[in-house]
């Protein structure tokens, strides 16, 4: 690594910790920088800012980098592996996978989440049917990607695929009751807030196995740039990294949804951002630099959605669909050439 | 069938070609090919012969309908994916463009079946990158990217990964398709000095007939599903180079070693000369549908001169003598000739 690059690494770990330091900071109940300071370091305080900090903003704070990174690394991934700019989780259907399987668990079969909401077992039932739910589409692009080669194919199939699964939810919507309906169309918003201590401690290993398993997907991604006959005339294993970088990709894009919901452009905006701020294609500073910027980005998101100074709330989908488009169309004008990644 | 150690491959009744469930599409069958360290092959045939197939089957980019492939007297089936990227290495007709990677990372990753599970490269593996580089002439492109070189540069890169794999045996399809006249010939000049210094066997298919016959050392050509091989001069001298050529109105000249449309000769003249100015002329006069007849005692003639390291043509037989001292001038002086005898 050169060291403009290693530049680029300090500036954004940086900032990285300069907007947590900020979330920290902004909320709708003013807690004053010292007293933050104290309330990090393990010292006593007022005993409700002490919970705000460490019950609210802390766990916000990092499923904010848990997203962030979950959801920029898979849409990199799926980019390399398609071939393609405009790939995503979101494109995919990935996330309208997962919504369904959601949507069937809070709205199909509404006893379940109600009598176990606050315990492991609705968390994990939640996770289960997301990620369920996002890895069935996995495996339907996969199998339809090892019978049509052309890429906008699939990508068209992908799309049809969400449209499918919004009719589905749009049926369960129909015959649930208000209350479910509005706990659903709350999920769809997206939602940092909503992940708890505990649930953190579910969140958290299983994103880690995530981007773990991505990190040991590195020399495959980079092989597969150059295309499929190329990189298995340099003995790239096709189906096999195929399925394990589709399981990576759907372990983080199932879980984050699951969590949080469908956060949309992230995870096609922040790879390409990452492309032109470190040059590369290289995903050995690739998958280290969308965790980062997809961090920082989310946390920025989660600033605004906040509204400082306000005791209102935006929706999260709309601050992130309004921070990634732009990047999406400036990347797009910039390289005036949308076919090749 | 021979089992000896200085062929690098060895088809055995080798049939390739398209098989879906019972529909069988030959395109090559019962194959016995051959080939040592140290040559250029050239694969010559009709678009949809089955070049590409029949390239793709030996890299097993593709299975054969039936019959066995050897290398180096192992089975190719024997091989595993990694010992088989050491073996064999591969230049598509794919055009690689891909954002932001360097000349540099593209030879790199010649070195996937080498590096760790990281891909990192050692000082070994960058000095090969370098080397293989420069084999080519194009270290001083180290830096650049593939989208900012030219066809013949990209080309010449492709063929460092290929040597940076570090393969005995090299295939590469269509290499000269997009290249002007001149970089056709320095792409297969080069590698023919490869296969010479380095004792590899280089295969590559090809239109470009007057490049293979002058720079491979053995053509197989493709005529009626099957493959006749041998040097391009035994080819031409047996007649099993005009022999493909037969069904198209392309004739191949045996004297001159050229390719041309078949023409309909009707007028005649004699033409007297000598050296450069009298080959041209007289390919000038053919392209205008006249024919050279020496044994004609009267009627039109035209005498090649030369005075003061000019040169000048003399139109005789029409009344007066003209002299002109262009080949477009002769051309036009001759169309207003209504009569030929």
């Amino acid at each position: 690594m050169d060291s403009s690059k290693s530049i680029l690494f300090v500036i954004l770990i940086t900032l990285l910790l300069g907007f947590i330091m900020l979330d920290l900071i902004l909320g709708s109940i003013k807690i004053p920088f010292e007293e933050i300071i104290r309330i990090i370091s393990f010292n006593e305080s007022i005993q409700e800012w002490d919970s705000i900090i460490w019950k609210i903003r802390i766990p916000r704070i990092l499923t904010a980098i848990l997203a962030g990174a979950a959801l920029s690394v898979s849409g990199l991934q799926m980019q390399t592996i398609f071939r393609n700019p405009l790939a995503g989780p979101f494109v995919l259907g990935i996330s309208a996978g997962a919504s369904l399987g959601v949507a069937i668990i809070v709205m199909g079969f509404s006893g379940i989440i109600t009598s176990t909401a606050v315990g492991y077992a609705g968390n994990w039932i939640m996770v289960l049917a997301a990620w369920i739910g996002s890895a069935i589409i996995l495996v339907i692009i996969l199998i339809v990607s090892f019978r049509i080669k052309d890429i906008m194919t699939l990508l068209i199939i992908g799309i049809m695929f969400g449209s499918a699964t919004s009719a589905i939810v749009s049926i369960l919507q129909y015959f649930s009751s208000e209350s479910l309906l509005k706990s659903f169309v709350i999920w769809t918003m997206g939602s940092l807030s909503g992940v708890s201590q505990n649930q953190l401690s579910i969140l958290t290993p299983v994103i880690a196995i995530g981007l773990l398993m991505s990190i040991t997907s590195i020399k495959m991604l980079n092989v597969c740039l150059v295309g499929e006959n190329y990189a298995k005339s340099m003995g790239l294993n096709l189906t096999f990294s195929r399925a394990y970088i589709f399981v990576s990709t759907s372990i983080l894009t199932g879980t984050i949804t699951a969590f949080c919901g469908p956060i949309g452009f992230i995870g096609i905006a922040i790879p390409h951002l990452t492309r032109m701020l470190f040059k590369t294609t290289d995903h050995k500073i690739l998958i280290p630099g969308t965790i980062l910027i997809g961090s920082a980005i989310m946390i920025i998101s989660d600033i605004i959605s906040h509204l400082p100074g306000s005791n209102k709330m935006l929706p999260l989908n709309s601050v992130t669909a309004l921070i990634g488009i732009p990047i999406v169309i400036w990347v797009i004008i910039r390289n005036k050439k949308l076919i090749s990644v | 069938m021979t089992t000896n150690s200085e062929y690098s491959i060895i088809t055995n009744n080798l049939t390739i070609g398209y098989s879906q469930k019972n529909i069988k599409n030959e395109l090559l069958s019962n194959l016995n090919l051959n080939a040592k360290p140290g040559s250029l092959i050239a694969l010559i045939g009709e678009n949809g012969s089955g070049k590409s197939t029949l390239l793709k089957t030996i890299l097993r980019l593709h299975n054969p309908i039936s019959g066995k492939i050897s290398l180096f007297d192992k089975s190719l089936n024997s091989y595993s994916l990694n010992s088989l990227a050491k073996i064999i290495s591969y230049v598509s007709t794919e055009i690689i463009s891909v954002q932001n990677l360097t000349v540099f990372n593209l030879v790199a990753l010649g070195r996937f079946p080498y590096t760790n599970w990281l891909g990192k490269l050692n000082k070994e593996d960058k000095a090969i990158v370098n080397n293989s580089l420069e084999q080519v002439g194009m270290i001083k492109h180290i830096n650049k990217n593939v989208n900012e070189i030219s066809d013949g540069e990209r080309q010449r890169v492709l063929i460092a990964r290929t040597l940076a794999q570090n393969t005995p045996i090299t295939i590469l399809d269509e290499p000269t398709s997009f290249l002007d006249m001149p970089n056709k010939f320095e792409i297969i000049h080069l590698l023919n000095q490869l296969a010479k210094e380095k004792s590899k066997t280089i295969i590559f298919s090809t239109h470009d007939l007057n490049i293979a016959i002058q720079e491979a050392d053995i053509l197989w050509l493709i005529n009626e599903k099957k493959i006749i091989k041998g040097t391009s001069e035994d080819l031409i001298l047996n007649g099993e180079f005009s022999k493909i050529f037969e069904k198209s109105k392309l004739d191949f000249n045996i004297e001159t070693g050229e390719f041309g449309i078949t023409r309909n000769l009707t007028k005649s003249i004699t033409l007297k000369g000598k050296g450069a100015s009298y080959l041209w002329t007289y390919k000038a006069l053919k392209r205008f549908g006249i024919k050279i007849n020496p044994n004609k005692k009267n009627g039109i003639s035209v005498i090649i001169r030369e005075k003061n390291s000019k040169t000048y043509w003399e139109l005789q037989g029409t009344g007066e003598t003209k002299i002109v001292n262009s080949i477009q001038k002769l051309i036009e002086a001759l169309n207003l000739i209504t009569y030929f005898d």
